[in-house]
């Protein structure tokens, strides 16, 4: 192919692709902020801190901030078995890592009310202690870890693969534990996978509907996450508000892709230093 | 230090890599671990290191100074040096050199003075001083190999063991590297096992060649035992190259069919037939860049020899490709007992 043989086939392309993202993506995203604004700033502010958001916004970054270092523990528990050992029930474990993905986050939620809920014997016996799960914050965060917990897991397990265990069976003969490998060998060349995956678990946990909604009850002011939030505004025809609180997962999600790219660029340059080994 | 390993057997799975294999390694001594790949070498260096177990059987032992080693990997106080260098790549020169230092129980640690002391005192042993600060991925492969070196002498080992240690370098730096692993161990004694799959590796570097071969031990001896002496004719086959010829005997077992094995160094071509047994050839091939002249005759059943000779002999006699030529074998061998690849 020559070089102008190329060219037009290049712009076509960009222009499909630019065209795609203009009316999938950035069409969308203007819309939720120009709703949002649809009364004016004064009305955006009010939307945005009225008692009932900020305690949606509470409760969704509260179940993000357990969700995240459970999930990196998880993650980095997951990907150590798995590729550092050859055991039975390898590959059902790699299986079963992959399950949240693949079922429905509704079936997620359903799985712990038939758990948990107040009329099952689990349920029954922590609601006699006086803890509530379902309809209530430790349902949520469940809920919010059922679905994220892959993320870090799946990022670590094909790095982890890839660089073998060489470096930690020198750091064993020259002497160092268990936790000095993890802590000096291990964890240094894993961090950015590390924290890539918790970016990606985080934006889950902030967004996610399905099984939140299912284990929530949808209390107004006590068990509603910003997505619950905005669909009850909704439901209200209150649209202007529920653009407004859309608009602060809006930019958590900004957050999110800038928070990526950086990183990602750092991944790339750091996977070019070691680029010899 | 002296190990003593008896009766070493290790399989994983259906497959058995070391087969009762019993060795011992003398204090001070260079010993090369010579086969092919599967034959059971490394697992053998992974064993003594401690990264690897033997299997549970009667009477297999690992004896370091005549006790019986039974500790973790971490406390055997043993230097690794890995085929790939496995140096730590998040960490510059000095500090993977100071890194078996560094981990030590803080009762054992040596203060930072010391460890910079002892680091230096490897990197100018290295002859790496001016680049301590980089980090791995800026090295070359040479580099790489002798900081992983540094790395593994630093904790001043009991044993040095290198797993293919040249085996992912360009022939010449390979050549540099091993010379100067030699002249090291000359200054610095220390008893090391080197894996190999490189004959002239073995034979250049080492004090002692253990052959081996599908998890057992074929011969073992000095560099010139297992060369001019080879017990078998793998070992033969392997350590060099090999013309075979086959031969009716005479005498004894008249009529029955043999394979003599001859190095191409120990045939004589000459124009005239002579007296004694000859084989009757065209060359084919002359090949003069190398050493030794080399010479390809094809006989008229067919076989291929590969005849090698000085190069002022072979100027004097001028040999050229499409004449024909005698080839008398000087010195041969048969071994009884054959093998099959």
């Amino acid at each position: 192919m020559t070089g102008r043989d190329a060219a037009w086939v290049r712009y076509l392309l960009i222009a499909i692709a630019l065209g795609f993202l203009g009316v999938m993506l950035v069409a969308p995203l203007a819309a939720v902020f120009i709703e949002a604004f649809a009364k004016g700033a004064g009305a955006y502010c009010r939307n945005v801190t009225d008692p009932a958001t900020l305690s949606a916004l509470r409760l969704t970054l509260t179940a993000a901030a357990i969700a995240a270092p459970l999930n990196a523990v998880f993650g980095l528990a997951a990907a150590w078995a798995l590729t550092r050992f050859d055991f039975k029930g390898r590959s059902l474990l790699i299986t079963l890592i992959d399950l949240p993905f693949a079922v429905s986050p509704v079936i997620a939620g359903l799985i712990y009310i038939a758990l948990l809920g107040a009329r099952t014997p689990l349920g029954g016996w922590l609601g006699g202690m006086g803890i509530e799960v379902i309809f209530a914050t430790p349902g949520i965060v469940l809920a919010t870890l059922f679905v994220t917990f892959p993320f870090v897991a799946r990022e670590l397990i094909p790095l982890m693969q890839e660089q073998g265990s060489d470096d930690e069976q020198a750091a064993v003969v020259l002497g160092a534990g268990g936790w000095q490998i993890f802590r000096m060998v291990t964890l240094p060349r894993i961090r950015l996978a590390l924290v890539y995956g918790l970016i990606l678990a985080n934006a889950r946990a902030i967004g996610e509907f399905g099984a939140v909604s299912v284990v929530s009850g949808h209390i107004r002011g006590l068990t509603n996450t910003l997505p619950l939030h905005v669909e009850i505004l909704y439901n209200e025809y209150n649209s202007v508000g529920a653009f407004a609180v859309a608009s602060l997962l809006a930019l958590f999600a900004l957050a999110t892709i800038g928070a990526k790219n950086v990183l990602e660029w750092r991944l790339r340059r750091a996977r070019e230093a070691e680029g010899g080994q | 230090m002296n190990i003593r390993l008896e009766h070493i057997s290790r399989s994983f799975g259906g497959f058995t890599a070391l087969d009762d294999v019993s060795l011992e390694i003398r204090e001070g001594e260079l010993v090369a671990l010579l086969g092919p790949s599967g034959s059971g070498k490394t697992t053998l260096l992974r064993i003594i290191a401690g990264l690897d177990a033997p299997d549970a059987r009667e009477g297999a032992r690992i004896r370091f100074d005549g006790a019986e080693m039974d500790l973790r990997a971490g406390a055997r106080q043993v230097g690794f040096v890995f085929q790939h260098y496995a140096l730590f790549r998040t960490m510059t020169v000095f500090e993977n050199i100071a890194f078996g230092l560094r981990v030590k129980p803080k009762r054992e640690r040596a203060d930072e003075t010391q460890i910079r002391a002892r680091v230096t005192e490897l990197l100018s042993l290295i002859q790496l001083e001016s680049i301590a600060g980089r980090y791995p991925s800026q090295l070359s492969g040479g580099q790489r190999q002798r900081v992983a070196l540094a790395r593994a002498l630093a904790i001043e080992p009991r044993i040095l063991l290198l797993d293919e240690p040249f085996g992912a370098l360009d022939a010449k730096v390979r050549q540099d590297l091993r010379r100067w692993l030699r002249r090291l161990h000359d200054k610095m004694p220390v008893t090391s096992v080197l894996v190999t799959h490189d004959q002239e590796e073995a034979l250049e570097v080492a004090d002692r060649i253990v052959v081996m071969r599908a998890g057992k031990v074929e011969q073992e001896g000095t560099p010139e035992e297992v060369f001019h002496h080879p017990k078998t004719a793998f070992v033969m086959d392997f350590l060099g190259n090999v013309n075979l010829f086959h031969a009716r005997m005479e005498g004894g077992h008249t009529g029955a069919m043999t394979q003599v094995r001859a190095r191409p160094h120990d045939l004589e071509v000459s124009r005239e037939e002579g007296s004694g047994s000859a084989v009757r050839g065209k060359v084919t091939r002359v090949q003069t860049a190398g050493a030794a002249a080399k010479i390809e005759v094809a006989t008229e059943g067919g076989e291929t020899i590969m005849v090698e000779m000085a190069h002022d002999r072979f100027k004097a006699m001028g040999i050229a490709a499409g004449e024909t030529v005698f080839v008398r074998v000087k010195d041969a061998r048969v071994f009884v007992e054959d093998y099959t690849i």
